[in-house]
């Protein structure tokens, strides 16, 4: 048979086999003729059984034109292999398998996960077809394969595939496409890539496929379409970086990817507590879950939120640091080193246990403080001052008698005005109330149990236009601007009108003044951007080390499990430390002996957490084909014995045979 | 000693024996229902024999018992007025012969002979009628050595014709038999039953003892297994190629079904019938007729 695979232009020759066959089937039989008394009995009987003989004629005809089509498909089956352009007839055959070990391919279709299903199939293949030179590449976020080119060894590949883990991690897909080529284009003969996937929607449905004509590719697909599942989608904190004590608003976001409405439990860890909440998530939908938490330690805290069961455990899991910060500081610019209310300022930060106060003459640089407080500002500095909120810190200005309207205008950006800034005293006073109670600083007021924020009697204030007061949070009943706040990325900057010096106010003697300063300062931190790194699972950890800090003493830790390897790598922004493997989903922290120095956070990719499939044929490049397929199509590639094809055939043709031979009573009627 | 074909000396000898059956036939029947209406004239004497207890005593002959003291009766031979008519079917289908020593129509043309003999011999008179689709040999009833022989000729210089239709045959020799009496038709019937009684209807309702002798091979009684086999008609010129293993069991139904409505219509009539096999002695057939 192979003589007729490696000389193509024979292989027509072998539908002289079918010639017996046909003849077979088209020939007429004569039976002898025997002369009979009368044929009206014969007549009738042809008659009535042939309602039901017909079909049944039909079936047996049928049987047998199936049976014949499957030899002629069995005979000419090398034909249809030999039309691939990409396959030449004796050349060596180089497969590279990529294998993808996404996250998404550690669902559990059954009984084995994707993975372990896809390395089996390999692994059957790769034993089946024997190729020449065989590759694995696997798909991850950072592509790797076994081999730097395909290699003949394809008994190790066998053992990577047997001991193969799957990895919570993005495939990324193009770069693993090249990583493959690449591979293929070092070798000539037959090159082919196998890639084995899930296809999971979310990787795989934009992909450009781009593999050169001379390469086949081919799509296996392991798994169902779409399995159900709930992930969590994200973790954050409110505010990102708390003071000590202060209530953080904790908010697990939870996906539904299933067409069913689903209850789960979400439970946080967070400093040694845990909380827990059941949620209803529509079919398809987001449900947010908000926990509350105080944290009365400063330090890193870290939060972990996870579901209850669910069959994709992957994404049940998201972690976080929280930075929870000793105190606020605030610093009081003033001239008047003893000024009243600075030293109101002191009174309050001695009353709060996470707000210190220094009083300094100048303007501090850097991240000195988190709020800058200037008592007496004339306008000067101002570039300066937007700096120095631009980097992150909240500025509150009190204008002086030579602070100009434009500087105030042009502080906040508001809109241009043409008086004059003027400074009135009376002593009847005015009342101030809150003018935005939707406010964050008013959280605590909006409901009237505290009070009014502003209670008491003003009896000096700066004329600012009213036209400034949708700006303002806090305003005199007449309407002039009591505190004007413009919030900004990073920081907010404020305007303020509302006297606290006891000679000109009695608002420090009322009860919520101190709840309205401590609102007031938690409520204008600047936001702070968390120094803890957090990674997307298949990234390395890694930490660009502090000059205190020996990288020999350095070791690497995910919480609850052993000890990492880790390299360093030098770079434009320093030394760097980083793990040798792909991170997984979890806590880590670099520790110089048993101090903590740096925590790293390595999160699910969210986009695996959608178990939806793509159809392999959409994908514009390659066949789909199932693993009989390539194990056959492998197999014709390298000569396939036809003989158990033909028996086969000549077995059901003989069954065929017998089974018209019993059941066949009526043939023909013919008249001459 | 005979020399016909179909009248074997041996036949004629074991019919000797078959007295009673033709007396049957005879007097039984015949006797019975077709006595002469003048009857003093028509009685010739016969013998003399003793009283048996049963006997009718008004046949006691008492002349003789006065001059012997002894009862005899005087017993009379009464000239009956038979009139036999037998119908024998020479169309195609009767040379059939599969399994037998004799064809359908040479098994019938031994019954002929042997009842037109029997009958003859008893001086009443037999006819005979040779058809297939047409009446081929009418012979009127006759009572002669002679008229014998001439039957016994036809019977032998028959053969199978063309096709046949019994209904039309026996419709057509309706008016050709002019005295009531005893019709015996011996054939195959591969006709319509309905049909057939149709055209015996005139006969019955003239009074006419019928007789139907349905006359079959063993190889059409049960349909022999020849595996695919083309059969061809003898009547015509059809052909029907058949698997017959997987008929039988319907040919066996659909002969069954058409001897049962013989069947029912002959007994509805009160007409003998009577399914033949030509496996089997045609004396046996004198049985029949002697119920």
């Amino acid at each position: 048979m192979s003589i007729f695979l490696n000389h193509s232009p024979w292989i027509w020759l072998l539908l002289l086999g079918v010639v017996p066959l046909l003849v077979h089937l088209l020939s007429r039989s004569r039976p002898a003729v025997f002369e009979f008394s009368d044929l009206t009995f014969l007549r009738n009987i042809v008659k009535k059984t042939s309602r039901y003989r017909k079909p049944k004629d039909r079936v047996v005809l049928i049987l047998r034109t199936l049976a014949a089509l499957v030899l002629l498909f069995a005979f000419l089956h090398p034909l249809f292999v030999s039309r691939d352009p990409s396959v030449v007839v004796g050349a060596k055959n180089h497969v590279v398998y990529m294998i993808d070990r996404s996250a998404s391919m550690s669902a559990v279709d059954g009984s084995t996960s994707r993975f372990t299903d896809a390395c089996s199939k390999v692994a059957s293949m790769i034993s089946k077809t024997a190729p020449d030179n065989a590759n694995v590449v696997w798909i991850r976020s950072i592509p790797t394969a076994e081999f730097p080119a395909p290699g003949p060894n394809v008994k190790y590949l066998a053992e990577r595939l047997q001991g193969a883990e799957v990895s919570m991690e993005n495939g990324a897909i193009a770069s693993s496409f090249k990583l493959a080529i690449d591979q293929l284009n070092k070798v000539k003969g037959n090159r082919e890539i196998i890639v084995v996937s899930d296809f999971q929607r979310q990787a795989w449905e934009n992909v450009d496929l781009f593999v050169p004509d001379s390469i086949k590719l081919t799509k296996v697909q392991v798994g169902e379409d779409r399995l159900p599942n709930i992930g969590i989608d994200s973790l954050t904190a409110q505010p990102a970086a708390p003071v000590k004590g202060q209530k953080v608003y904790v908010t697990v976001k939870v996906k539904n990817y299933s067409d069913n409405q689903v209850t789960t439990t979400v439970y946080l860890n967070a400093g040694g507590g845990r909380q827990s909440k059941q949620v209803e998530i529509a079919a398809n939908g987001q449900a947010g879950v908000e926990f509350n938490a105080q944290f009365n330690q400063h330090g890193d805290i870290g939060v972990t939120a996870s579901l209850g069961e669910d069959s994709f455990r992957g994404d049940d899991e998201r972690h976080m640091i929280l930075p929870i910060k000793e105190a606020i500081r605030l610093v009081s610019v003033a001239s008047a080193a003893e000024s009243a209310t600075v030293r109101v300022l002191d009174r309050v930060a001695g009353a709060l246990p996470w707000l210190t106060h220094e009083r300094r003459s100048d303007i501090p640089g850097g991240h000195a403080c988190e709020v800058l407080f200037l008592h007496d500002w004339g306008g000067e500095n101002l570039n300066d001052l937007v700096a120095l909120s631009e980097a992150g810190t909240s500025v509150i200005v009190v204008p002086s008698s030579k602070a100009k309207m434009s500087d105030l205008q042009r502080w906040l950006d508001l809109a241009p005005v043409d008086t004059v800034l003027s400074q009135r005293d009376d002593p009847k006073g005015w009342k101030a109330m809150m003018a935005k109670e939707s406010a964050a600083v008013f959280s605590i007021f909006s409901s009237g149990e505290f009070g009014n924020p502003a209670q008491g009697i003003f009896r000096e204030r700066y004329e600012l236009p009213k036209q400034w007061g949708n700006a303002a949070i806090i305003h005199y009943t007449d309407g002039v601007p009591g505190i004007l706040l413009s919030e900004r990325e990073q920081s907010s900057r404020l305007i303020w009108n509302l006297s606290f010096d006891p000679a000109h106010s009695d608002w420090l003697a009322q009860e919520p003044f101190l709840s309205f300063m401590a609102e007031l300062f938690l409520s204008i931190q600047p936001e702070v951007q968390s120094e803890h790194d957090v990674l997307m699972a298949g990234s390395r950890v890694g930490w660009v080390l502090p000059e205190s800090v020996d990288a020999q003493s350095l070791t690497l830790v995910r919480s609850g499990k052993d000890e990492l390897d880790t390299k360093t790598v030098q770079s434009v922004r320093g030394l760097i430390v980083e793990s040798v493997e792909l991170a997984e989903p979890g806590m880590y922290a670099w520790k110089t002996g048993s101090t903590v120095a740096h925590q790293s956070v390595v999160n699910f990719p969210v986009s695996e957490s959608d178990l939806t499939l793509v159809d392999p044929d959409d994908l514009a490049s390659g066949e789909t084909a199932d693993q009989e397929d390539v194990i056959r199509a492998g197999a014709m590639a390298r000569g396939m014995p036809m003989w158990p094809w033909l028996l086969g055939a000549v077995m059901l043709l003989l069954i065929g045979e017998s089974f018209a031979a019993r059941t066949k009573q009526l043939t023909q009627s013919t008249t001459k | 000693m005979s020399s016909f074909k179909y009248l074997k000396p041996e036949d004629i000898n074991r019919l000797r024996n078959y007295e009673f059956g033709a007396k049957a036939l005879v007097e039984g029947y015949l006797s019975g229902r077709h006595r002469s209406r003048q009857r003093g004239s028509s009685t010739e004497f016969h013998e003399y024999r003793q009283y048996t207890p049963g006997d009718d005593p008004a046949m006691v002959d008492w002349r003789v018992f006065a001059r012997s003291d002894r009862h005899y009766l005087k017993t009379f031979e009464q000239e009956t007025n038979l009139e036999c008519t037998i119908f024998v079917d020479s169309s195609a289908s009767m040379g059939f012969r599969e399994k037998a020593e004799l064809s359908k129509l040479e098994y019938c043309s031994f019954f002929a002979a042997c009842l037109a003999w029997l009958v003859v011999s008893k001086n009443d008179q037999v006819g005979l009628q040779l058809f297939d689709k047409d009446i081929r040999h009418h012979l009127p009833p006759g009572s002669t050595r002679k008229h014998l022989h001439t039957i016994l000729n036809l019977l032998e210089e028959n053969e199978a014709g063309s096709e046949t239709s019994v209904s039309d045959s026996l419709k057509r020799a309706n008016p050709l038999i002019k005295r009531k009496g005893t019709i015996v038709v011996l054939s195959d019937f591969f006709d319509d039953p309905k049909a057939i009684f149709q055209s015996l209807n005139p006969y019955i309702h003239r009074g006419f003892r019928v007789h139907l002798f349905h006359v079959l091979d063993p190889g059409e009684i049960s349909l022999t297994d020849r595996g695919l086999a083309r059969f061809s008609a003898m009547e015509g010129d059809d052909e029907l190629t058949l698997h017959t293993p997987s008929i039988r069991d319907a040919w066996d139904e659909e002969l069954r079904q058409h001897t049962k409505a013989l069947r029912a219509l002959a007994a509805s009539r009160n007409v003998d019938y009577t399914l033949v096999s030509t496996e089997d002695s045609y004396f046996n057939l004198f049985d029949r007729l002697a119920h």
